[in-house]
């Protein structure tokens, strides 16, 4: 092979490996962006984040454009069969996500587990529920409160809030607009306050009708 | 047309290749670098090539970088309980971020350490970083559980929860291999509980095969894991486990209440199926059913639906024993929850005695409207009205406005007694604060029945204000030509109790009183208050007692002017102090010339305890 012949043949692969490097890292840059708004559908590339335990306690939060794919990525997690992947791997990488997950994107996680009946995903939907009250009680009591079938998780949340503040939490307990849930939510609540405040906590119980002072008054 | 050469198109496509290869390959060694020991497991695909495998499941740290994390975060001091929240929160946070890189293997150096920890925060930590484990290893877990030696940081009974928790986890994935580990455990208290949790798990699916397993296990065992099968059971399926093992736990009282919770639930889905197994089970004592029943009928009554079966199936076995004590229990809860449809039932029932006793009984539990509507379904006569009298004027005292609303929707001559009581009971009220409004009002009814039944009542409510005064009101009011109707009987007793709370407080203002008043019966009725040592008071229900000694009583009573009266009345009083306390009254008739040396003669003689 001659010495002319050779260079415009380099010059011309040169150039492809320029403009396929910027091209594909353009794509790239760009697949944020590219991610459906719809979390369950996506499945484009995520630029994350690198953690190395060395470099600090636990890994960075999620950036808000990488919580949609990697809910979508955990929830389509399978098996090689095409199978939901079993329990434990479902679990330890849900734990692995809620380390990263930013306090305002639990109800994203949650509103995909609240209706699913499988046993499995109501203790999932327990063990992101459990990190949400570490991270923010008061928006988890609110979200519980006012979802359908979730005063389990409200009393927990309520009572979580109830430590770390109890006047805020039996306030917001005792204005709740749902009689029944007002009323669960103000004896524990207000059993917490009471022993900081009880002149207080008295006020909020008789803040209400008749009916909602004789149901929390014996928790005080 | 001419041919492009071909090798500088070659190197052009090969160009474009390897560059945008090259260039996806080195973003993604990006994302990797924090982890690049272990890769996703292999039984699990990530949902894309690109994403975020490393997210969903980060890869484990390779066996030395696993050490060095896991001896950086064991040279944290432990955390003392004092921790504030968000040090505990900062903890745990970097425990669980450890946790996610972790290899399964180190799970069992990382417990070495944190088992020795004591505190509740270290138990708090330990226990988020067990669950982790039984989702990573949990046959690794439930060993090295089974292993711990009770100690300060671990006891033994977080040690069974440990196990527990680790035996539950394994047999998710394979039972049989957890049941067989668990049933050669060598501790037999904790061979016993873990394998009930077992069975417990497995009978909610499959409830032959773990009756089969637990009776093999012998007698001792099935009896022992029976309670937790039957928990589990019924709760998937409260029918089948009553139906199975609900009558041996019944036996022990301990352990009924389970049964009951399954009993309602089953009720509800199939009430003459449930019903039908209660009234078959064999009575051993007497409140065998009845304890059973009206456990039930508490429990159902929260139910409408099934409180309703439960009633209809204990009114169609008047037979059974205590139905009638069952069925009076789910009148009172049912009508406490759900009153309307309580009564709907009630006023259907074709007993008319038993509807009238259940109506009367429950209607004691309500609220005064709804108490009222109950006491409407008796039948018409003077029971019921009395009963809707006393319950209005109850309801006047502390609701005025309402009792008088609910009599002026409910206009009917039947209801008139009723409007006098409630009258009476609110002049009563007021007469406790405002005696002046009180009077006032009272005046200013019309002349005739409802004037007087209201007196009454305000006398004795202004009387524990002032005795003095109401009495001085009320005195004038018992003489006249009606002194024989019962309007002035009813008067006289009123009197009577005004003054006996006037001779307790104030027995010189009763003398002071009496001594002014025209008619001598009246004046009799003040003096006489003064010859006992107690009154039973028949309004407060209270037996009060004299603070005056009855020396002080009987002078004060022999000064009154009156010869006529002075001589009965000191007699009355002497000859009840006589017969408590006949030495020191005997002294007192001889140290004084109240009565003649006949009429005290006469005393001593009918009341003297050494008389032959």
């Amino acid at each position: 092979m001659s010495r002319p012949a050779l260079k415009p043949t380099l010059v011309l692969f040169a150039l492809g490996l320029g403009v396929g490097a910027a091209a594909t890292g353009l794509l790239i840059r760009r697949a944020p962006d590219l991610a459906p708004a719809d979390p369950s559908a996506a499945s484009a590339p995520v630029a994350l984040s690198a953690w190395a335990w060395r470099d600090s306690d636990a890994p960075p939060a999620l950036a808000p454009d990488t919580v949609g794919p990697a809910l979508a990525a955990w929830r389509g997690l399978r098996s090689p069969d095409g199978s939901p992947a079993p329990y434990p791997t479902r679990a330890l990488a849900l734990r692995a996500l809620l380390i990263r997950l930013p306090a305002e994107s639990f109800p994203r996680l949650l509103a995909s587990l609240a209706d699913a009946a499988p046993p499995d995903d109501t203790r999932l939907r327990q063990t992101a529920f459990d990190r949400w009250i570490e991270l923010d009680a008061p928006a988890a009591a609110r979200w519980a409160a006012a979802g359908k079938d979730l005063r389990g998780l409200a009393r927990q949340a309520a009572a979580a809030w109830a430590v770390l503040d109890p006047q805020a939490a039996a306030a917001w307990a005792c204005a709740l607009p749902e009689p029944d849930t007002a009323r669960d939510l103000a004896k524990i609540t207000l059993k917490a306050f009471a022993e900081k405040d009880a002149s207080a906590a008295l006020a909020l119980a008789r803040s209400r009708d008749d009916d909602f002072r004789d149901a929390v008054l014996p928790s005080l | 047309m001419s041919r492009l050469p071909a090798a500088p198109l070659v190197a052009l496509a090969a160009g474009l290749a390897l560059g945008a290869g090259a260039t996806w390959t080195l973003t993604h060694r990006a994302v990797l670098t924090s982890a690049p020991s272990r890769s996703v497991p292999a039984n699990v695909a990530s949902p894309s090539a690109d994403l975020p495998a490393t997210l969903t499941l980060p890869p484990g740290l390779a066996e030395d970088e696993a050490d060095a994390a896991l001896a950086a975060y064991l040279a944290l001091p432990a955390l003392p309980d004092k921790a504030t929240p968000a040090e505990f929160s900062a903890r745990l946070t970097r425990l669980r971020a450890l946790l996610t890189l972790l290899p399964a293997p180190h799970f069992g150096k990382l417990f070495a350490t944190l088992a020795t920890r004591v505190g509740d925060a270290e138990a708090r930590l330990r226990r988020a970083a067990f669950t982790v484990w039984t989702e990573t290893d949990a046959p690794a877990a439930a060993r090295w559980a089974a292993a711990l030696v009770p100690g300060e940081a671990i006891n033994a009974n977080a040690r069974q929860r440990y196990a527990s928790a680790a035996v539950l986890a394994w047999a998710d994935s394979t039972f049989d291999d957890a049941y067989a580990w668990t049933t050669g455990l060598g501790d037999a208290d904790l061979r016993r509980a873990l394998a009930g949790e077992l069975l417990g798990k497995l009978v909610a699916t499959d409830p032959a095969r773990a009756l089969s397993l637990a009776q093999a296990g012998g007698e001792e065992f099935f009896a022992a894991a029976r309670p937790a099968l039957f928990r589990a059971w019924a709760a998937k399926d409260p029918a089948a486990a009553v139906q199975s093992l609900g009558a041996a736990l019944l036996e022990k009282s301990d352990e009924s209440w389970p049964v009951q919770e399954a009993l309602a639930k089953w009720l509800k889905t199939s009430p003459r199926d449930a019903f039908a197994w209660i009234i078959a089970q064999p009575p051993r004592d007497a409140s065998r059913h009845q304890s059973l029943l009206s456990s039930l009928s508490w429990q159902n009554a929260r139910d409408p639906a099934s409180a309703r079966a439960l009633a209809d199936l204990l009114v169609a076995h008047p037979d059974i024993a205590d139905s009638k004590e069952a069925l009076r229990q789910l009148s009172d809860a049912w009508a406490g929850r759900d009153p309307r449809a309580a009564r709907a039932w009630l006023a259907a029932l074709p007993d008319a005695e038993l509807r009238a006793k259940l109506v009367t009984q429950t209607a004691q539990q309500l609220k005064p409207a709804d108490a009222l509507a109950f006491i409407e379904l008796l039948p018409a006569g003077p029971n019921r009205t009395d009963r809707i009298a006393s319950q209005l004027e109850r309801w006047a005292l502390s609701a005025p406005d309402q009792a008088l609303a609910w009599l002026d929707a409910h206009d009917s001559p039947e209801y008139a007694p009723a409007l006098a009581r409630v009258q009476g009971a609110l002049i009563a009220n007021l007469a406790k604060t405002d005696p002046a409004a009180a009077l006032a009002k009272w005046g200013g009814l019309a002349d005739g029945a409802d004037k007087n039944a209201a007196l009454g009542p305000l006398a004795l409510a202004w009387s524990k204000t002032d005795p003095a005064a109401a009495a001085r009101w009320l005195a004038p009011l018992l003489a006249g030509p009606e002194a024989n109707t019962s309007d002035q009987f009813n008067a006289r007793n009123t009197f009577n109790t005004v003054a006996a709370r006037l001779a307790r407080t104030d027995p010189q203002a009763l003398m002071k009183l009496a001594a002014g008043l025209p008619d001598p019966s009246v004046r009799e009725s003040l003096y006489n208050a003064l010859t006992q040592d107690s009154h039973y008071d028949q309004i407060d229900h209270t037996q009060n007692y004299t603070t005056l000694g009855r020396s002080e009583r009987v002078r004060l009573l022999a000064s009154i002017p009156d010869e006529k009266l002075r001589i009965p009345v000191l007699q009355n009083a002497l000859r009840d102090w006589l017969t408590k306390d006949f030495e020191t009254a005997s002294a007192w008739l001889e140290s004084n010339d109240s009565l003649s040396p006949e009429q005290a003669a006469e005393l001593i003689s009918q009341t003297n305890p050494h008389a032959p």
